[in-house]
Protein backbone atom coordinates (compact mmCIF):
# COMPACT_ATOMS: atom_id res chain seq x y z
CA UNK A 1 0.00 0.00 0.00
CA UNK A 2 1.13 3.66 -0.63
CA UNK A 3 2.73 5.49 2.51
CA UNK A 4 0.32 8.52 2.67
CA UNK A 5 2.80 11.29 3.66
CA UNK A 6 2.60 14.10 5.93
CA UNK A 7 0.26 16.53 5.15
CA UNK A 8 2.65 19.27 6.09
CA UNK A 9 5.27 17.53 4.25
CA UNK A 10 3.45 17.82 1.63
CA UNK A 11 2.48 21.26 1.54
CA UNK A 12 4.80 23.87 0.18
CA UNK A 13 5.78 25.07 3.64
CA UNK A 14 6.36 22.20 5.53
CA UNK A 15 6.29 24.18 8.83
CA UNK A 16 2.25 23.95 10.70
CA UNK A 17 3.60 27.34 11.69
CA UNK A 18 3.42 28.75 8.61
CA UNK A 19 0.08 27.08 7.65
CA UNK A 20 -0.88 28.71 10.89
CA UNK A 21 0.41 32.54 9.80
CA UNK A 22 -0.91 31.90 6.59
CA UNK A 23 -4.44 31.17 8.01
CA UNK A 24 -4.32 33.87 10.65
CA UNK A 25 -2.68 37.05 8.38
CA UNK A 26 -4.92 39.19 5.97
CA UNK A 27 -5.11 37.24 2.70
CA UNK A 28 -7.16 38.89 0.33
CA UNK A 29 -7.35 35.88 -1.85
CA UNK A 30 -8.94 33.97 1.10
CA UNK A 31 -11.38 36.94 2.53
CA UNK A 32 -12.41 37.14 -1.56
CA UNK A 33 -13.36 33.84 -1.97
CA UNK A 34 -14.78 33.07 0.51
CA UNK A 35 -17.35 36.30 0.87
CA UNK A 36 -18.01 34.62 -2.90
CA UNK A 37 -19.03 31.32 -1.19
CA UNK A 38 -21.26 33.43 0.82
CA UNK A 39 -22.94 35.24 -1.08
CA UNK A 40 -23.39 32.04 -4.00
CA UNK A 41 -24.71 31.04 -0.93
CA UNK A 42 -27.34 33.42 0.28
CA UNK A 43 -28.64 33.78 -3.07
CA UNK A 44 -29.38 29.98 -4.28
CA UNK A 45 -30.74 29.37 -0.54
CA UNK A 46 -32.59 32.33 -1.42
CA UNK A 47 -33.62 31.45 -4.79
CA UNK A 48 -34.51 27.81 -3.45
CA UNK A 49 -37.19 28.44 -1.03
CA UNK A 50 -38.63 30.29 -3.83
CA UNK A 51 -38.71 27.84 -6.01
CA UNK A 52 -39.90 24.90 -3.82
CA UNK A 53 -42.71 26.27 -1.84
CA UNK A 54 -45.34 26.00 -4.74
CA UNK A 55 -44.84 22.56 -5.96
CA UNK A 56 -47.83 20.02 -4.57
CA UNK A 57 -46.26 16.66 -3.65
CA UNK A 58 -48.96 14.00 -4.12
CA UNK A 59 -48.04 11.29 -6.62
CA UNK B 1 -59.78 -12.74 22.11
CA UNK B 2 -56.53 -11.98 20.00
CA UNK B 3 -55.85 -14.72 17.13
CA UNK B 4 -52.70 -15.57 16.28
CA UNK B 5 -51.45 -17.71 13.47
CA UNK B 6 -47.78 -18.59 11.90
CA UNK B 7 -46.98 -18.79 8.78
CA UNK B 8 -44.03 -19.69 5.87
CA UNK B 9 -43.73 -17.21 3.53
CA UNK B 10 -45.41 -19.11 1.15
CA UNK B 11 -48.42 -19.41 2.89
CA UNK B 12 -49.01 -15.74 4.08
CA UNK B 13 -50.49 -14.57 1.16
CA UNK B 14 -53.06 -16.73 1.27
CA UNK B 15 -53.47 -16.52 5.43
CA UNK B 16 -53.41 -12.93 5.29
CA UNK B 17 -56.32 -12.63 2.76
CA UNK B 18 -58.34 -14.93 4.86
CA UNK B 19 -57.83 -13.46 8.29
CA UNK B 20 -58.23 -9.72 6.14
CA UNK B 21 -61.68 -10.86 4.65
CA UNK B 22 -62.66 -12.58 8.10
CA UNK B 23 -61.74 -10.12 10.37
CA UNK B 24 -62.54 -7.03 8.37
CA UNK B 25 -65.55 -8.61 6.81
CA UNK B 26 -64.78 -7.75 3.21
CA UNK B 27 -64.85 -9.88 0.27
CA UNK B 28 -61.78 -7.99 -1.33
CA UNK B 29 -58.82 -10.16 -3.07
CA UNK B 30 -55.08 -8.99 -1.23
CA UNK B 31 -52.91 -12.37 -2.36
CA UNK B 32 -51.39 -10.54 -4.94
CA UNK B 33 -50.24 -6.94 -3.01
CA UNK B 34 -49.14 -9.18 -0.46
CA UNK B 35 -46.92 -11.33 -2.58
CA UNK B 36 -45.78 -8.24 -4.46
CA UNK B 37 -44.85 -7.04 -1.02
CA UNK B 38 -43.13 -9.70 0.23
CA UNK B 39 -41.28 -11.15 -2.54
CA UNK B 40 -37.80 -9.03 -1.79
CA UNK B 41 -37.89 -10.70 1.87
CA UNK B 42 -35.60 -13.67 2.23
CA UNK B 43 -37.22 -16.89 1.46
CA UNK B 44 -36.83 -18.46 4.83
CA UNK B 45 -38.98 -16.03 6.96
CA UNK B 46 -41.60 -16.85 8.93
CA UNK B 47 -44.89 -14.52 9.88
CA UNK B 48 -47.07 -14.36 13.05
CA UNK B 49 -50.78 -12.74 11.96
CA UNK B 50 -52.48 -10.92 14.65
CA UNK B 51 -55.63 -9.13 14.87
CA UNK B 52 -57.37 -7.30 16.52
CA UNK B 53 -54.11 -4.88 16.90
CA UNK B 54 -54.32 -1.51 17.50
CA UNK B 55 -52.38 0.85 15.12
CA UNK B 56 -51.56 4.67 16.81
CA UNK B 57 -51.23 5.95 13.44
CA UNK B 58 -54.37 4.44 11.82
CA UNK B 59 -56.15 4.48 14.97
CA UNK B 60 -55.60 8.85 14.97
CA UNK B 61 -56.51 9.09 11.00
CA UNK B 62 -59.68 6.75 12.06
CA UNK B 63 -60.99 8.81 14.82
CA UNK B 64 -60.16 12.27 13.16
CA UNK B 65 -61.74 11.30 9.34
CA UNK B 66 -62.63 7.72 8.49
CA UNK B 67 -64.96 7.44 10.92
CA UNK B 68 -67.02 10.56 10.13
CA UNK B 69 -68.37 8.24 6.82
CA UNK B 70 -71.40 7.00 6.40
CA UNK B 71 -69.30 3.79 4.94
CA UNK B 72 -68.18 1.40 7.78
CA UNK B 73 -64.65 1.59 8.46
CA UNK B 74 -62.86 -0.59 11.29
CA UNK B 75 -60.93 0.85 13.41
CA UNK B 76 -58.47 -2.02 14.30
CA UNK B 77 -55.79 -3.32 12.19
CA UNK B 78 -53.48 -6.98 11.41
CA UNK B 79 -50.14 -7.08 12.87
CA UNK B 80 -47.51 -9.30 10.97
CA UNK B 81 -44.30 -9.80 12.84
CA UNK B 82 -41.37 -11.63 11.02
CA UNK B 83 -39.08 -13.74 11.94
CA UNK B 84 -36.13 -15.33 10.36
CA UNK B 85 -36.79 -18.79 11.24
CA UNK B 86 -39.18 -21.48 11.84
CA UNK B 87 -41.50 -20.70 15.27
CA UNK B 88 -44.24 -21.61 16.96
CA UNK B 89 -46.68 -20.36 19.25
CA UNK B 90 -44.60 -23.13 22.27
CA UNK B 91 -41.58 -21.04 21.77
CA UNK B 92 -43.44 -17.76 23.28
CA UNK B 93 -44.06 -19.13 26.48
CA UNK B 94 -40.79 -20.83 26.61
CA UNK B 95 -38.26 -18.78 28.77
CA UNK B 96 -35.23 -20.65 27.36
CA UNK B 97 -36.88 -19.65 23.83
CA UNK B 98 -37.24 -16.24 24.19
CA UNK B 99 -34.16 -15.09 23.70
CA UNK B 100 -33.73 -16.91 20.37
CA UNK B 101 -37.00 -15.60 19.64
CA UNK B 102 -35.84 -11.77 19.89
CA UNK B 103 -32.28 -12.65 17.79
CA UNK B 104 -34.89 -13.89 15.27
CA UNK B 105 -36.64 -10.88 15.43
CA UNK B 106 -36.77 -8.79 12.34
CA UNK B 107 -39.69 -6.61 12.62
CA UNK B 108 -43.40 -5.79 11.68
CA UNK B 109 -45.78 -4.51 9.29
CA UNK B 110 -49.72 -3.29 10.23
CA UNK B 111 -52.20 -4.36 7.84
CA UNK B 112 -54.83 -0.91 7.62
CA UNK B 113 -58.46 -1.73 6.66
CA UNK B 114 -58.64 0.99 3.52
CA UNK B 115 -58.01 -1.43 0.59
CA UNK B 116 -56.13 -0.83 -1.86
CA UNK B 117 -53.65 1.23 0.52
CA UNK B 118 -53.17 -1.36 2.72
CA UNK B 119 -49.47 -1.20 4.12
CA UNK B 120 -49.74 0.71 7.48
CA UNK B 121 -47.03 1.51 10.26
CA UNK B 122 -44.43 -0.88 9.63
CA UNK B 123 -40.74 -1.17 11.01
CA UNK B 124 -38.73 -3.91 9.12
CA UNK B 125 -34.91 -4.60 9.83
CA UNK B 126 -33.06 -4.49 6.53
CA UNK B 127 -31.30 -8.24 7.50
CA UNK B 128 -35.01 -9.51 6.80
CA UNK B 129 -34.20 -8.67 3.21
CA UNK B 130 -32.59 -10.79 0.07
CA UNK B 131 -30.37 -8.13 -0.90
CA UNK B 132 -29.45 -6.00 2.22
CA UNK B 133 -25.85 -4.62 1.26
CA UNK B 134 -26.46 -1.47 1.90
CA UNK B 135 -26.80 0.81 4.85
CA UNK B 136 -29.15 3.20 6.56
CA UNK B 137 -29.30 5.23 8.93
CA UNK B 138 -32.12 3.50 12.13
CA UNK B 139 -33.91 4.07 15.07
CA UNK B 140 -34.87 1.22 17.71
CA UNK B 141 -38.52 0.40 18.33
CA UNK B 142 -39.68 -1.63 21.10
CA UNK B 143 -43.06 -3.41 20.20
CA UNK B 144 -45.02 -6.84 21.13
CA UNK B 145 -45.90 -10.07 19.43
CA UNK B 146 -48.46 -12.24 21.14
CA UNK B 147 -47.90 -10.12 24.48
CA UNK B 148 -43.83 -10.81 24.63
CA UNK B 149 -41.48 -7.64 24.26
CA UNK B 150 -39.51 -7.15 20.93
CA UNK B 151 -37.26 -4.34 19.52
CA UNK B 152 -36.16 -3.96 16.05
CA UNK B 153 -34.14 -1.55 14.43
CA UNK B 154 -35.15 0.14 10.81
CA UNK B 155 -36.31 3.33 9.54
CA UNK B 156 -40.22 3.34 9.31
CA UNK B 157 -42.17 2.88 6.75
CA UNK B 158 -46.29 3.40 5.78
CA UNK B 159 -47.59 3.05 2.22
CA UNK B 160 -50.52 6.33 2.31
CA UNK B 161 -54.31 5.79 2.39
CA UNK B 162 -54.49 8.79 -0.22
CA UNK B 163 -57.03 10.37 2.01
CA UNK B 164 -55.53 11.64 5.46
CA UNK B 165 -51.94 10.73 4.22
CA UNK B 166 -50.68 11.40 0.92
CA UNK B 167 -46.98 10.61 -0.09
CA UNK B 168 -45.59 14.07 1.57
CA UNK B 169 -47.04 13.35 5.10
CA UNK B 170 -45.59 9.97 4.68
CA UNK B 171 -42.42 11.03 4.70
CA UNK B 172 -42.78 13.28 7.24
CA UNK B 173 -44.45 10.81 9.40
CA UNK B 174 -41.35 8.87 8.42
CA UNK B 175 -38.93 11.47 9.17
CA UNK B 176 -40.32 11.99 12.43
CA UNK B 177 -41.42 8.80 13.61
CA UNK B 178 -37.28 8.24 13.29
CA UNK B 179 -36.20 11.29 14.85
CA UNK B 180 -38.25 10.58 17.17
CA UNK B 181 -37.39 7.29 18.90
CA UNK B 182 -33.79 8.33 18.37
CA UNK B 183 -33.53 11.34 19.95
CA UNK B 184 -35.12 12.90 23.08
CA UNK B 185 -35.68 16.61 21.95
CA UNK B 186 -38.61 15.36 19.16
CA UNK B 187 -42.09 14.13 19.41
CA UNK B 188 -43.65 11.47 17.18
CA UNK B 189 -46.10 12.70 15.03
CA UNK B 190 -49.50 11.61 14.05
CA UNK B 191 -51.53 12.12 10.82
CA UNK B 192 -54.14 14.45 12.67
CA UNK B 193 -51.21 16.90 14.37
CA UNK B 194 -50.08 17.21 10.28
CA UNK B 195 -53.29 19.09 9.86
CA UNK B 196 -53.17 21.00 13.02
CA UNK B 197 -49.71 22.43 12.29
CA UNK B 198 -50.57 23.52 9.14
CA UNK B 199 -54.01 24.85 9.11
CA UNK B 200 -52.19 28.19 9.62
CA UNK B 201 -51.09 28.05 6.67
CA UNK B 202 -53.99 26.25 4.23
CA UNK B 203 -56.21 28.95 2.69
CA UNK B 204 -58.26 25.16 1.64
CA UNK B 205 -59.47 22.31 3.94
CA UNK B 206 -57.35 19.66 4.36
CA UNK B 207 -59.26 16.82 4.62
CA UNK B 208 -59.42 14.45 2.14
CA UNK B 209 -55.75 15.43 1.73
CA UNK B 210 -54.69 16.67 -2.02
CA UNK B 211 -50.69 16.92 -0.58
CA UNK B 212 -48.79 19.32 0.76
CA UNK B 213 -46.49 21.94 -0.56
CA UNK B 214 -42.63 21.75 -0.26
CA UNK B 215 -42.59 24.78 1.60
CA UNK B 216 -45.56 23.23 4.16
CA UNK B 217 -43.08 20.11 4.48
CA UNK B 218 -40.40 22.54 5.25
CA UNK B 219 -42.66 24.81 7.67
CA UNK B 220 -44.07 21.72 9.69
CA UNK B 221 -40.52 20.06 9.92
CA UNK B 222 -39.35 23.58 11.66
CA UNK B 223 -42.67 23.65 13.57
CA UNK B 224 -41.35 20.16 14.77
CA UNK B 225 -38.40 21.71 16.08
CA UNK B 226 -35.59 21.19 13.10
CA UNK B 227 -33.49 23.91 11.32
CA UNK B 228 -34.68 22.98 8.33
CA UNK B 229 -32.60 23.34 4.95
CA UNK B 230 -34.39 23.52 1.06
CA UNK B 231 -32.01 22.84 -1.47
CA UNK B 232 -33.23 22.97 -5.45
CA UNK B 233 -31.79 20.93 -8.46
CA UNK B 234 -32.47 24.36 -10.32
CA UNK B 235 -30.59 26.55 -7.74
CA UNK B 236 -27.11 24.89 -6.54
CA UNK B 237 -26.59 22.83 -10.15
CA UNK B 238 -23.87 20.50 -10.08
CA UNK B 239 -23.58 20.25 -6.48
CA UNK B 240 -27.09 19.53 -5.40
CA UNK B 241 -26.32 16.02 -5.48
CA UNK B 242 -23.25 16.27 -3.72
CA UNK B 243 -24.90 18.21 -0.93
CA UNK B 244 -27.54 15.43 -0.89
CA UNK B 245 -24.87 12.55 -0.52
CA UNK B 246 -23.14 14.62 2.22
CA UNK B 247 -26.54 14.59 4.35
CA UNK B 248 -26.85 11.05 3.42
CA UNK B 249 -23.03 10.47 4.54
CA UNK B 250 -24.08 12.26 7.79
CA UNK B 251 -27.08 9.75 8.10
CA UNK B 252 -29.72 12.50 8.17
CA UNK B 253 -32.99 11.31 6.87
CA UNK B 254 -33.95 13.87 4.02
CA UNK B 255 -36.78 14.77 2.32
CA UNK B 256 -36.99 14.09 -1.47
CA UNK B 257 -39.01 15.86 -4.90
CA UNK B 258 -39.03 13.57 -7.42
CA UNK B 259 -40.75 15.01 -10.29
CA UNK B 260 -40.89 14.39 -14.34
CA UNK B 261 -42.40 18.00 -14.72
CA UNK B 262 -45.03 16.76 -15.88
CA UNK B 263 -47.79 15.11 -13.41
CA UNK B 264 -45.53 12.36 -11.47
CA UNK B 265 -44.55 14.80 -7.83
CA UNK B 266 -43.51 12.70 -5.43
CA UNK B 267 -42.05 12.59 -2.18
CA UNK B 268 -40.25 9.70 -0.89
CA UNK B 269 -37.49 9.88 1.83
CA UNK B 270 -33.16 9.01 0.93
CA UNK B 271 -32.10 6.96 4.19
CA UNK B 272 -28.94 5.24 3.47
CA UNK B 273 -26.86 4.13 0.11
CA UNK B 274 -25.31 1.12 -0.52
CA UNK B 275 -22.44 -0.16 0.65
CA UNK B 276 -18.76 0.41 -1.36
CA UNK B 277 -16.94 -2.13 -2.79
CA UNK B 278 -13.69 -1.73 -4.66
CA UNK B 279 -15.16 -0.93 -7.67
CA UNK B 280 -16.72 1.98 -6.18
CA UNK B 281 -13.51 3.06 -5.64
CA UNK B 282 -12.03 2.21 -8.45
CA UNK B 283 -13.72 5.36 -9.94
CA UNK B 284 -11.68 8.06 -8.46
CA UNK B 285 -9.86 9.69 -11.08
CA UNK B 286 -6.23 9.78 -9.41
CA UNK B 287 -4.84 12.56 -11.98
CA UNK B 288 -7.95 14.66 -10.53
CA UNK B 289 -6.28 17.69 -8.17
CA UNK B 290 -9.35 17.09 -5.80
CA UNK B 291 -12.26 14.24 -4.76
CA UNK B 292 -15.23 14.88 -2.99
CA UNK B 293 -16.18 11.51 -1.62
CA UNK B 294 -19.70 12.37 -2.00
CA UNK B 295 -19.52 12.67 -5.76
CA UNK B 296 -18.57 9.09 -6.13
CA UNK B 297 -20.84 7.30 -8.35
CA UNK B 298 -23.39 5.07 -5.99
CA UNK B 299 -26.80 4.14 -5.17
CA UNK B 300 -28.81 5.41 -2.07
CA UNK B 301 -31.79 3.77 -0.31
CA UNK B 302 -35.27 5.07 -0.66
CA UNK B 303 -38.60 4.25 1.73
CA UNK B 304 -41.13 5.16 -0.92
CA UNK B 305 -44.72 4.77 0.08
CA UNK B 306 -45.56 3.55 -3.12
CA UNK B 307 -43.05 0.96 -2.83
CA UNK B 308 -41.85 -2.15 -0.20
CA UNK B 309 -39.27 -0.12 1.79
CA UNK B 310 -35.26 0.17 0.85
CA UNK B 311 -35.59 0.29 -2.19
CA UNK B 312 -32.25 0.87 -4.00
CA UNK B 313 -31.54 3.62 -7.02
CA UNK B 314 -28.87 6.31 -8.32
CA UNK B 315 -29.39 9.96 -7.36
CA UNK B 316 -30.35 10.61 -11.27
CA UNK B 317 -33.52 8.43 -11.50
CA UNK B 318 -34.45 7.64 -8.08
CA UNK B 319 -37.80 6.21 -9.55
CA UNK B 320 -36.25 3.34 -11.67
CA UNK B 321 -37.78 0.44 -9.71
CA UNK B 322 -41.34 1.67 -10.75
CA UNK B 323 -42.50 0.25 -13.61
CA UNK B 324 -44.05 2.84 -15.99
CA UNK B 325 -41.83 4.85 -18.01
CA UNK B 326 -43.29 8.38 -16.83
CA UNK B 327 -42.27 7.65 -13.23
CA UNK B 328 -38.72 6.55 -14.53
CA UNK B 329 -38.02 9.85 -15.92
CA UNK B 330 -38.46 11.37 -12.35
CA UNK B 331 -35.93 13.45 -11.37
CA UNK B 332 -34.89 14.50 -7.61
CA UNK B 333 -35.62 18.41 -8.29
CA UNK B 334 -35.61 19.23 -4.56
CA UNK B 335 -34.56 18.08 -0.87
CA UNK B 336 -35.83 19.47 2.36
CA UNK B 337 -33.18 18.45 4.96
CA UNK B 338 -34.05 18.10 8.87
CA UNK B 339 -31.21 19.97 10.43
CA UNK B 340 -30.71 20.10 13.74
CA UNK B 341 -31.58 24.16 14.90
CA UNK B 342 -28.49 24.95 16.41
CA UNK B 343 -26.06 23.95 13.01
CA UNK B 344 -25.74 26.58 11.37
CA UNK B 345 -23.31 26.07 9.28
CA UNK B 346 -24.60 23.91 6.29
CA UNK B 347 -23.36 21.51 3.57
CA UNK B 348 -22.46 24.10 0.67
CA UNK B 349 -20.33 26.12 2.71
CA UNK B 350 -18.96 23.50 4.93
CA UNK B 351 -17.67 22.02 1.11
CA UNK B 352 -16.28 25.44 -0.31
CA UNK B 353 -14.53 26.21 3.11
CA UNK B 354 -12.71 22.44 3.15
CA UNK B 355 -12.04 22.85 -0.37
CA UNK B 356 -10.17 26.02 -0.12
CA UNK B 357 -8.37 25.28 3.15
CA UNK B 358 -6.98 21.96 1.61
CA UNK B 359 -6.14 23.72 -1.65
CA UNK B 360 -5.04 26.91 -0.74
CA UNK B 361 -3.47 26.87 2.95
CA UNK B 362 -2.69 23.47 2.71
CA UNK B 363 -1.83 22.99 -0.45
CA UNK B 364 -2.64 19.60 -1.03
CA UNK B 365 -3.19 17.95 -4.83
CA UNK B 366 -4.55 14.22 -5.71
CA UNK B 367 -6.32 13.66 -2.75
CA UNK B 368 -10.07 12.11 -1.66
CA UNK B 369 -11.89 14.09 0.83
CA UNK B 370 -14.59 12.98 2.68
CA UNK B 371 -17.16 15.62 4.38
CA UNK B 372 -19.99 14.10 6.64
CA UNK B 373 -21.97 15.92 9.81
CA UNK B 374 -21.50 13.98 12.77
CA UNK B 375 -21.84 14.49 16.49
CA UNK B 376 -18.88 14.80 18.77
CA UNK B 377 -19.79 13.08 21.21
CA UNK B 378 -19.97 10.08 18.99
CA UNK B 379 -16.81 11.28 17.52
CA UNK B 380 -15.03 11.78 20.68
CA UNK B 381 -16.05 8.54 21.79
CA UNK B 382 -15.24 6.30 18.37
CA UNK B 383 -11.82 7.89 18.48
CA UNK B 384 -11.34 7.12 21.95
CA UNK B 385 -12.68 3.66 21.61
CA UNK B 386 -10.51 2.52 19.06
CA UNK B 387 -7.67 0.29 19.71
CA UNK B 388 -6.12 0.94 17.33
CA UNK B 389 -4.96 4.66 17.76
CA UNK B 390 -2.13 6.23 20.05
CA UNK B 391 -3.37 7.59 23.04
CA UNK B 392 -1.64 11.03 22.71
CA UNK B 393 -3.84 11.86 19.50
CA UNK B 394 -6.80 10.11 21.46
CA UNK B 395 -6.13 12.92 23.75
CA UNK B 396 -5.55 15.65 21.83
CA UNK B 397 -9.22 15.13 19.89
CA UNK B 398 -10.73 14.71 23.50
CA UNK B 399 -9.19 17.97 24.80
CA UNK B 400 -10.34 20.30 21.93
CA UNK B 401 -14.05 21.70 22.55
CA UNK B 402 -16.55 21.08 20.50
CA UNK B 403 -20.04 21.59 19.48
CA UNK B 404 -23.07 19.29 19.77
CA UNK B 405 -22.28 18.91 15.91
CA UNK B 406 -19.30 19.09 13.88
CA UNK B 407 -18.07 18.79 10.08
CA UNK B 408 -15.64 15.80 10.19
CA UNK B 409 -13.71 15.77 6.81
CA UNK B 410 -11.03 12.96 6.18
CA UNK B 411 -8.04 13.11 3.92
CA UNK B 412 -7.42 10.26 2.07
CA UNK B 413 -6.90 8.73 -1.23
CA UNK B 414 -7.69 5.86 -3.46
CA UNK B 415 -5.52 3.23 -1.74
CA UNK B 416 -6.30 4.20 1.59
CA UNK B 417 -9.98 4.33 1.08
CA UNK B 418 -9.78 0.85 -0.13
CA UNK B 419 -8.94 -0.15 2.87
CA UNK B 420 -11.49 2.22 4.41
CA UNK B 421 -8.38 4.42 6.07
CA UNK B 422 -7.76 7.85 5.94
CA UNK B 423 -4.48 9.93 6.63
CA UNK B 424 -5.82 13.23 8.05
CA UNK B 425 -8.96 15.18 9.44
CA UNK B 426 -10.03 18.28 9.30
CA UNK B 427 -12.69 19.13 12.16
CA UNK B 428 -15.01 22.37 11.98
CA UNK B 429 -17.11 24.05 13.84
CA UNK B 430 -21.22 23.32 12.90
CA UNK B 431 -22.38 26.72 14.99
CA UNK B 432 -20.27 28.90 13.36
CA UNK B 433 -21.22 29.94 9.71
CA UNK B 434 -18.98 32.58 10.03
CA UNK B 435 -15.99 31.02 7.48
CA UNK B 436 -13.80 33.69 7.10
CA UNK B 437 -10.45 32.28 8.40
CA UNK B 438 -10.25 30.21 10.92
CA UNK B 439 -13.19 30.63 12.41
CA UNK B 440 -15.27 27.49 11.74
CA UNK B 441 -12.14 25.75 11.99
CA UNK B 442 -11.58 23.25 15.30
CA UNK B 443 -8.92 21.15 14.50
CA UNK B 444 -6.10 20.04 11.53
CA UNK B 445 -4.77 16.81 12.60
CA UNK B 446 -1.54 14.68 10.32
CA UNK B 447 1.11 12.78 10.51
CA UNK B 448 2.43 13.88 13.84
CA UNK B 449 0.64 17.15 13.42
CA UNK B 450 -1.67 18.27 15.54
CA UNK B 451 -3.13 22.09 15.04
CA UNK B 452 -6.34 22.80 16.89
CA UNK B 453 -7.90 25.98 18.32
CA UNK B 454 -7.31 26.79 22.09
CA UNK B 455 -9.65 27.76 25.26
CA UNK B 456 -9.18 31.58 23.59
CA UNK B 457 -10.21 31.17 20.20
CA UNK B 458 -6.55 31.04 18.98
CA UNK B 459 -4.66 28.27 16.80
CA UNK B 460 -1.69 26.52 18.02
CA UNK B 461 -0.25 23.27 17.57
CA UNK B 462 1.55 20.58 18.85
CA UNK B 463 3.60 17.32 18.10
CA UNK B 464 2.30 13.71 18.50
CA UNK B 465 5.38 11.76 19.42
CA UNK B 466 4.50 9.30 16.92
CA UNK B 467 3.40 10.24 13.12
CA UNK B 468 0.01 8.78 12.55
CA UNK B 469 0.13 8.34 8.82
CA UNK B 470 -3.05 6.42 8.57
CA UNK B 471 -6.45 5.25 10.72
CA UNK B 472 -9.60 4.14 10.37
CA UNK B 473 -12.30 6.10 8.45
CA UNK B 474 -15.12 7.12 10.41
CA UNK B 475 -18.12 4.90 10.30
CA UNK B 476 -20.54 5.64 13.07
CA UNK B 477 -23.21 7.48 11.17
CA UNK B 478 -24.30 4.81 8.65
CA UNK B 479 -22.47 1.77 10.63
CA UNK B 480 -20.54 1.09 8.48
CA UNK B 481 -18.88 1.63 4.73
Amino acid sequence: MKKNEDIFKKSKHSDPEAVIERLLKKSDSFDTKMKEVRRDYIRKSANSEKNASELVLNS
Amino acid sequence: MISQEIHSKNNLPIALENSFQGFFNVKIPIRQEIENFIKNLKDVTFFVIEHPYVDKVYRDSYYYYFSSKLNYYPRDCIKVSIFAKTITIDDFYSVEKQQELQDNYRGFFVIRPTYPALFGRSIIDKRALKNNEFLITESEFNTTCNGLKFYVKGFPYSSQDSETITCAETSLWGVMEYFSHRYAEYKPLLPSKIVDTLKIISFERQLPSKGLKYGDLSYALKEFGFGTRIYTRQDFKDEFEIILASYIESGIPTIIAASNNDNIHHALVCCGREKLTESHIETIDERAIMIDFNSIKKRFVFVDDNHFPYQISSLDRPCHYYPSAEWKKSRIEQIIVPLYPKIYLEAYEAREYCKYLLFEVLKFKQITYRLLLTSSRSYKDEIIRSVDLPREFKEAVASVPMPKFVWLCEISDKQLLKNHKCSGTIMLDATEPNIFRYKPLLFVHSGNIFMHKNGNGNLEHKKLPLSLDEYGIYKNNLMGF
